[in-house]
């Protein structure tokens, strides 16, 4: 079981890799602000395969509080690209 | 570590976390490869729809063979799947709606501009349009 969760740790440390070039290279901030979403997903799961493979209670509270305030900051970055106009 | 993890519970858990892993790696890589900001929104669908709900899943097959069965950790497995199929889905919606905003030229390959405007749909007896019959 450890090799697969450090298996899955490394899949997703090129993901957040791939993420942190594009933020990089980004051609406009839309791209930045999209490549910051696929951030939070990636932290969101690393925490997820992390917290798996040792006893904690705390695992599904978090994954909880993260998938319904993830929205907030999609919102808040959508609003500065649009420079606040709804 | 979960040293008394059964190997059925072990094999489940382990496919279940490596295909949403690797959901999220196929999304980083979309993202990195496509043209438009725009696109690089519809390419984050595949982590939030379908990597995140299976790793969230892995976890919670770990769970149910080390801790055992629990309702509340059950309904709060289902209401994070839920919140990733749904509220993530609205969140993306939005951030979609402000980066078509933001965004100075689409992708040269975009064969319908719906959002653009009357000006931006091609002419209608155009033969070089990449569009299907019945849209043109």
């Amino acid at each position: 079981m450890t090799a697969v969760i450090v298996i899955t740790v490394l899949l997703l440390v090129a993901a957040s890799c791939l993420a942190a070039w594009r933020v990089l290279k980004g051609p406009d901030d839309a791209s930045r602000a999209i490549v910051g979403d696929l951030f939070f997903f990636c932290a969101i799961a690393i925490f997820i395969v992390t917290a798996a493979s040792r006893p904690t209670a705390v695992l599904f509270d978090v994954v909880l509080l993260a998938s319904l305030s993830g929205l907030l900051a999609t919102i808040a970055l959508a609003r500065l690209l649009t420079r606040g106009q709804r | 570590m979960s040293h008394d993890l059964s190997l059925s519970a072990a094999i489940l858990a382990g496919v279940l976390l490596v295909a949403g892993a690797l959901g999220v790696l196929v999304s980083a890589i979309a993202v990195t490869r496509v043209k438009d900001a725009v696109t690089r929104v519809n390419s984050l669908g595949v982590a939030s729809a379908f990597g995140l709900p299976t790793l969230i899943l892995g976890a919670y097959v770990i769970e149910l063979d080390t801790a055992g069965f629990a309702p509340m950790t059950l309904v709060k497995v289902l209401l994070s799947v839920a919140a990733w199929l749904a509220v993530s889905s609205v969140g993306t919606n939005v951030l979609a709606r402000a980066t078509y905003r933001a965004t100075e030229h689409l992708d040269e390959r975009t064969s319908l501009d719906a959002l653009g405007g009357p000006e931006a749909l091609p002419p209608p007896d155009d033969e070089k349009t990449n569009l299907p019959p019945h849209l043109r």
